[in-house]
């Protein structure tokens, strides 16, 4: 098709402190509406807000995890508009001077590095809930204002990204690092992290930005991905067709997969912003952007790149276990429970992975690090099979049992007597002339048949390697 | 800098507020009056000056994050124009859907 798009994201974090960003109005999601205000975030007249101590560490914090550099001077600014999720018409932001400069973050796309540059990270008030659905009566909305006031960083990236691959591993890495540093926790349906979408097309070759259309109302990372192509094709129509790409915002409508126009009858957006007066400058000095430096945990990228070297992971795997900080941990104190690093990768990306929706929540899967560690030290140790590993996982992960207990508990103790062993071919023998026969005759096959006999006699008991060794020798 | 007729439409638009022909004549010429006035400033040789974003010199005014008390019950209810089942209730403003 001969364009290249260019795409960049701003991405809304929620960050999670107690109270809002400029009152003390608790933040809790699904409270009553409009109980969790005042009259500081009402805009009732005569009020100050008051910067939040919490908020502004945290959006420091985020900045230093994103590389950017921390403003020694930043100050707050009124964005003026006329909506009724902000009652007092304007919306408090940073505009000019924001509390994070450039920065960057590293992704991988098809196994290849990409940089992608941070504008800014700034420092923002929420806006209301408006409900027009449900049992809301015709021609009404409804206003909420519980979110108003709630704190929020806003990420604007550089117009780095080429595909909505890109825009998606961006958004995997900018959520992974802030739930590294704990200052949101990122959940997509509850609206702690939001983004929105710019994108133009361009001739491949040629350096001059397209027309920019803003997409908005993106509520998962998938549906970022589905708005990207979809506006990749509808731009190149327009553009193949001798139009023009107007510049506009657009709204993803998920059931239709596809971007609208929006219909307002705003005019073209004036903001007005000025510095806001009621709040005074942020002057901040090397001791104490150092300060909160020191909070700042190993990130995903450096905690991957240990896992390669210090556990000899493939990067693979190195890259699914520091997915999640807590996922990290949980692997790293099953190495140091005493298992092989590589067989603690396998089990914890196979069947503990499949067993928990979202890797964060590793800290309440009945399974702790400790009793997986046991369980390979046991299969290790020849106690039991792999097989009767997996059974014996089942039902730890059920009821949080270990596995010690459970294989004595159900007698499933690998059996390595080779009397006993010895027994149990003797009778499969006897049972299984045909096959017996056939291996001896050269085929190779029906000693796998055996064997699987043997097991099955033993209910999987039986040290699959002994089998195999006496088989053959009883064979011969 | 002339605030004409048109730059006081757009203002008017932007706040919302319903001026008269007349109206917007008389606050033309008052505002250019007001706006001609200051840049009397302009005269000054700032080159060299910072530009100042507040005045004062406070700076780092913080609060802790501890939760204080929010508003009574009843109370936004009393003060919005309209309010129903815990919202205020304001007109629809998405058109359409």
């Amino acid at each position: 098709m001969g364009y290249e798009p260019v795409i960049g994201l701003e991405v809304h974090v929620q960050l999670n402190t107690a109270t809002k960003i400029f009152c003390s109005c608790p933040v809790k999601f699904g409270s009553s509406p409009n109980t969790q205000t005042c009259p500081v975030c009402l805009g009732l007249p005569g009020v100050l807000p008051v910067l939040n101590r919490e908020a502004l560490n945290k959006a420091i914090l985020a900045g230093l995890a994103l590389n950017c550099s921390i403003s020694g001077y930043s100050k707050f600014d009124r964005k003026n508009y006329f909506y009724p999720d902000l009652p007092k018409n304007y919306q408090i932001s940073q505009y000019d001077k924001p509390i994070c400069g450039p920065g960057f973050i590293e992704i991988q796309v098809n196994g290849e590095n990409r940089r992608i540059g941070i504008t800014r990270l700034h420092l923002e008030e929420d806006a209301g809930k408006l409900i027009h659905a449900g049992n809301v009566p015709d021609g009404c909305s409804y206003v909420d204002l519980n979110r108003t006031g709630t704190p929020l960083a806003e990420i604007v990236s550089d117009p780095d990204m080429r595909s909505g691959d890109e825009a998606y591993e961006y958004l995997l890495k900018i959520k992974s690092i802030m739930k590294y540093i704990d200052v949101s926790d990122c959940n997509m349906e509850e609206g702690s992290l939001r983004c929105d979408v710019n994108i133009s097309l361009r001739k491949k070759g040629t350096e001059k930005f397209g027309e920019k259309v803003e997409i908005k109302n993106l509520n998962s990372f998938k549906a970022v991905k589905a708005a990207i192509s979809w506006e990749i094709e509808r731009q190149s129509e327009i553009l193949d067709t001798g139009g023009k790409i107007m510049q506009e915002t657009r709204l993803w409508d998920s059931d239709k997969n596809r971007t609208n126009g929006m219909r307002s009858k705003e005019h073209a957006h004036d903001y007005r912003y000025f510095p806001d007066p009621d709040l005074v400058p942020i002057v901040l000095d090397m001791a104490y952007i150092g300060c909160i430096k020191n909070g700042l945990p190993e990130l995903p990228d450096a905690k991957k790149e240990r896992f390669i070297s210090a556990y000899v992971l493939p990067a693979y795997d190195a890259g699914v276990l520091t997915s999640s900080r807590e996922l990290a941990g949980y692997f790293e104190e099953t190495v140091r429970g005493g298992a092989n690093p590589k067989k603690a990768s396998n089990w914890i990306m196979g069947e503990v992975l499949a067993r928990i929706d979202d890797a964060g929540m590793i800290s309440s899967f009945p399974v702790r690090p400790a009793m997986l560690s046991e369980l390979i030290n046991l299969i290790d140790n020849n106690t039991i099979s792999g097989k009767i590993a997996k059974a014996v996982f089942d039902e730890m992960a059920v009821s949080g049992k270990s596995p010690g207990v459970i294989i004595e508990e159900k007698g499933l103790k690998q059996v390595t007597d080779s009397g006993e062993i010895e027994a149990v071919i003797d009778t499969v023998i006897s049972n299984n002339e045909k096959s017996v026969n056939d291996y001896r005759n050269g085929v190779e096959k029906a000693l796998k048949f055996l064997v699987g006999q043997v097991m099955k006699e033993s209910k999987g008991k039986a040290n699959p390697q002994m089998v195999n060794d006496i088989l053959i020798r009883k064979l011969k | 800098m002339k605030i004409d007729k048109d730059v006081i439409t757009r203002v008017a638009v932007l706040a919302r507020i319903d001026l008269t022909d007349d109206e917007k004549m008389e606050f033309s010429e008052q505002l250019s009056g007001i706006i001609g006035y200051v840049e009397k400033i302009n005269e000054l040789d700032t080159e060299k000056i910072i530009p100042s974003d507040h005045i004062g010199g406070v700076k780092n005014v913080l609060r802790n994050d501890t939760v204080g008390s929010t508003i009574g019950e009843g109370v936004l209810e009393r003060m919005a124009p309209e309010f129903e089942n815990g919202h205020i209730v304001v007109p629809r403003i998405i058109e359409g859907s």
